[in-house]
């Protein structure tokens, strides 16, 4: 775990020199030295030559190097300087495997199963937020939510896969993307987080309620008690308390007690601004990602599956059953599930994988038989379709 | 309970403008975030990042108690020696890499500024700051200062507007006492974790404790009335009782390991005392140059500390019971100068005759114990005049040496050490920035000459006797017949029997002593102002007998606190 930190120290260290313009010298891993631009010199009060290590053991060999961890200043400073950069930025993913079917999808079987359309492109949202847990501990959870955004898809026709946001990229030069309700996609990613973090939050909230009450309970008896003892030793002084006799005189009790009243009521309030639960959620970044995508159909038109190809990851997602109309969500696409028929079931697991029915009784779609040359397929039975649809093997019998 | 930072709406105008960010910079600063996020109680990270730091179970138990029992306010009240300081660093460290320190105080004795700040530094990589007079408090997010100059109203002010993630005072048993500023200053301080160090919570009875304990959590032993009652025994108010009960809520704020308890072995620290015989031009020129300063301290023009002659004095007393080399720069500064022309004279005279005395018998005894001993030996001495004339001598004789002096920089230093560790047989070294290296391969220490103040004698000698030696440790010191460092000298070993003390008992003792940071010129005083042996010898005795009574207080508040302690245990067991 502790070397894990280290590397992603290490990494951040890299990455930040890199970034703005430092030459790195040495080796891949471990101490390192940077020659640093001047103005990083002076942003970051840094010699222009600059040796860096990140483990202890690293400074006997390196003993001129700073260790950079955090609290020594120099690291701070390029964590500060990083954290000011900006938390907006648009990807265009490259997908993995271009080209003609053939060269990648994973058989020949497969191909004969498989018919692409025209590539499309979904946009998707990827919010990363900071979850600040504070009490008498505090912590913080980072975490990411992607949503899909509205309209599903852009498809111009163009060379979408441009990474437009690296330097090193030409600009495609594409048209704006189409507007996207980006509050509603916040609301639902806050949804989805508040709903992730649900437990947690709980157990959270619960223990450091439990510890502020029994810290102010504690407080409570402490200072009523000592309030208490002050009325004591005025009674045993004076006798019993007669509050016309004792107005205004400013009795050196009476005093001690007001004053340890007021000491307990700023004690409890600090106790409270201190320590009492928050959760804060902090918008970090906003990252909008163009994925390519690809429709796909397997089996006939009418009974078969129409999927979407995500070409960044190989998986196929937005399944539709052609048969019943039931979306089947995503399923991982595997090179075994599509070329080897005695392997499906073992492979794609019992509750989506069926078998069709010698007598399997499909309802009929309403729509023309679909003739498109995209969607002829060279197999004449629905077998993919009912492969992957459960309400269509639940029909027949067979789940 | 889950709140929206409202920064989100300048990132959506942002998009909705399509104002769009390198995303390399937006990758940096997402990895940033994640290494800047306050990490949950997990595994101690501060072990693997410190530097030369043992893993000792007692301090890793300590610091996982404080860190997840105790919410980050505790006592920390082990035994001298069981390294409280390496403690309280992890502990801060643990916090910083946990990203739940971002600012932090640290309040210790005017004496233990700088070791805090280089233990710190080195072990830990966290660079304190030490507070000079006139800065402010907010400057600065990781501060070491001491508690006097804290608690001054207008510094206490400041101060108390802060909001502190972590806050340590060392040698916390001086806010025993609820009645004293410097309490009610600590009871004010805005900070979430508080750590207290002290060998000896209880200095004469168990109120202080109840102060300690109060300060961290107030309540967890009730008003002091009710403590009195339930566990403060009838007429001895030094006597716990139901310590039972006692131990179990003390034990909700504190942490105290005994010696015994642990693993660790002390090694034992011997001292030898040679009381060097100096050659002719030796003694002549150390009583020239004592008769000197004792006709200018009494010269009103040079007396007056404003004058800062007084100063100069002083140092020229202290280097020419260094060696004769030593004193050429300030006589030579002197001859060049000094308000009289009497006195400028015979400095040009006395620097001239320093400069050519090369004859010295501390370092033919020193020659002597380098060739007999088989081990690698550490000399220590205050001037860079006799570090010098050491180096050149001892490597003369083709004996192999490394220096280590102030000045030097952090590379420079690195290198002298490894060069000691791995070639050379004698380090040679001021008492400048010494703390915090890791000394332990070596076990015999050379007191080349004196420090008039016990405490840099004892920083001196901790650079090797600490946890960590595994050895008994020799230490060596040289002085020379009715020299100031022989009457010195002469009180530390029988008035406060100092070589025979564990680490960080003398911080104690001193504690007690009633001016201590003016031990130098008290020294010095007497020294210049006597007129004869007789009367240097009764002012020697009064300084010793004011030393032993500190020890003895000391010594008194140890075994109060055995006592208190011990029955405290057996109350539990």
């Amino acid at each position: 775990m502790a070397s894990g930190r280290i590397a992603e120290r290490e990494r951040f260290v890299r990455d930040f020199l890199r970034y703005h313009g430092a030459r790195l010298e040495g080796p891949d891993h471990g101490a390192f030295v940077a020659e640093l631009p001047a103005a990083l010199v002076r942003r970051l009060k840094a010699p222009l030559r600059l040796e860096v290590a990140f483990r202890p053991a690293e400074l006997s060999e390196h003993p001129g190097a700073t260790l950079l961890a955090p609290g020594n200043p120099l690291f701070d400073r390029m964590l500060r300087l990083a954290r000011r950069g900006g938390g907006l930025s648009r990807r265009y993913l490259r997908p993995e495997r271009m080209g003609e079917p053939a060269s990648w999808l994973p058989s020949a079987g497969a191909l004969a199963a498989a018919r692409l359309g025209t590539p499309a492109y979904r946009r998707r949202l990827l919010f990363t937020f900071r979850i600040a847990y504070r009490a008498f501990e505090g912590y913080d959870d980072i975490r990411s939510v992607v949503v899909g955004a509205n309209p599903p898809s852009a498809a111009d026709g163009r060379d979408f896969f441009r990474d437009r946001n690296l330097t090193e990229e030409p600009e495609p030069g594409i048209d704006p993307a189409p507007p996207v309700d980006v509050e509603a996609a916040l609301l639902t990613a806050l949804a989805e987080i508040e709903r992730r973090i649900a437990p947690q939050m709980a157990r959270f909230v619960q223990r450091a309620e439990g510890q502020l009450a029994n810290e102010t309970e504690r407080l409570r008896e402490f200072y009523l008690a000592a309030i208490a003892e002050e009325k004591t030793r005025r009674e045993r002084r004076n006798g019993p308390r007669d509050d016309h006799r004792s107005e205004g005189r400013g009795e050196p009790e009476v005093i001690a007690a007001t004053g340890r009243k007021l000491e307990w009521v700023e004690r409890v309030d600090r106790e409270t601004r201190l320590f009492a639960p928050r959760v804060t959620v902090t918008l970090l970044g906003l990252e909008e990602i163009w994925m390519p995508v690809c429709p796909l159909a397997l089996g006939t038109p009418e009974e078969g599956v129409a999927a979407e190809l995500d070409l960044a990851s190989g998986e196929i997602t937005h399944l539709v059953c052609q048969t019943c109309k039931t979306p089947l969500g995503g399923v991982p696409l595997t090179g075994a599930r599509l070329s080897s028929p005695q392997a499906r079931g073992r492979v794609a697991g019992a509750e989506t994988v069926c078998y069709p029915p010698p007598s399997h009784d499909s309802p009929k779609s309403d729509s023309p038989k679909h003739d498109s040359p995209e969607y002829d397929s060279p197999r004449s039975d629905n077998s993919w379709a009912q492969s992957f649809c459960p309400s269509c093997a639940r029909a027949s019998g067979r789940a | 309970m889950l709140t929206l930072d409202p920064g989100y709406r300048r990132l959506l105008q942002s998009y909705r403008a399509a104002q769009l960010d390198p995303y390399r910079e937006v990758r940096l600063r997402l990895q940033a975030e994640a290494l800047a996020a306050r990490r949950g109680p997990a595994e101690l990270q501060a072990f693997d990042l410190a530097r030369d730091v043992i893993r000792y179970p007692h301090q890793e138990q300590a610091v996982r108690r404080v860190l997840e029992e105790l919410k980050g306010r505790a006592l920390l009240a082990d035994e001298v020696g069981l390294g409280k300081t390496i403690e309280a660093g992890i502990i801060l460290s643990e916090y910083v890499l946990r990203g739940l320190a971002r600012r932090a105080l640290i309040l210790v004795p005017a004496s233990l500024q700088r070791q805090w700040r280089d233990e710190l530094r080195l072990k830990f990589g966290l660079n304190f700051h030490i507070r000079r007079r006139g800065e402010h408090f907010r400057g600065h997010p990781f501060l070491i200062t001491t508690l006097d100059t804290a608690r001054v109203r207008r510094n206490q002010n400041e101060i108390l507007d802060q909001n502190y993630d972590v806050v340590i005072v060392d040698e916390a048993h001086r806010l025993k006492n609820h009645r004293t500023l410097s309490y009610g200053f600590a009871s004010a301080l805005a900070c979430r974790r508080l750590l207290l160090l002290t060998a000896t919570p209880v200095n004469n009875d168990l109120r202080e404790l109840y102060n300690l304990v109060t300060l961290l959590r107030p309540g967890t032993l009730g008003t002091f009335p009710a403590f009195r009652r339930k566990f403060v025994a009838r007429g001895d108010r030094r006597i716990p009782r139901n310590t039972a009960e006692l131990s179990r809520k003390l034990s909700e704020v504190m942490i105290r390991t005994r010696r015994q308890d642990t693993a660790i072995r002390f090694p034992a620290r011997t001292a030898e005392t040679a009381l060097v015989e100096p050659t002719a031009d030796e003694t002549a020129i150390y009583a020239d140059v004592t008769a000197f300063v004792r006709q200018a301290y009494r010269e009103p023009a040079l007396k007056s500390a404003a004058s800062g002659w007084h100063l100069v004095l002083q140092v020229l007393q202290k280097e020419i019971g260094s060696s004769p080399r030593a004193a050429v720069h300030t006589l030579e500064k002197l001859a060049a100068r000094c308000p009289q022309r009497e006195r400028r004279e015979e400095a040009i005279e006395l620097a001239q005759r320093a400069r050519s005395i090369e004859a010295s018998s501390k370092l033919a005894h020193l020659i002597e114990l380098v060739e007999k001993s088989g081990d690698k030996v550490i000399v220590f001495t205050q001037f860079r005049g006799t570090l010098r004339h050491i180096a050149e001598t001892l490597a003369g004789r083709g004996i192999g040496i490394s220096t280590f002096l102030g000045g030097m920089t952090e590379v420079q230093r690195e290198e002298a050490i490894r060069c000691f560790r791995d070639e050379a047989r004698v380090l040679i070294s001021t008492d400048a920035g010494g703390e915090g290296r890791n000394l332990q391969f070596c076990r015999r220490v050379v007191n080349f000459d004196l420090p008039w103040n016990p405490m840099k004698l004892e920083q001196r000698i901790g650079r090797v006797h600490r946890l960590g030696q595994e050895r008994d440790v020799f230490v060596h010191n040289y002085s020379a017949r009715h020299t100031v460092e022989s009457y010195v000298l002469d009180i530390l070993q029988k008035k406060l029997n100092m070589f025979e003390l564990v680490v960080g008992e003398l911080d104690l003792i001193l504690g007690n002593y009633p001016d201590s940071p003016g031990l130098e010129d008290s020294v010095f005083k007497l020294w210049a102002s006597s007129d004869d042996e007789r009367e240097i010898e009764r002012g020697f005795r009064r300084l010793g007998e004011e030393l032993a009574l500190a020890r003895e207080r000391y010594e008194h508040v140890r075994e109060l606190d055995r006592l208190i302690f011990e029955a405290l245990r057996q109350g539990t067991g």
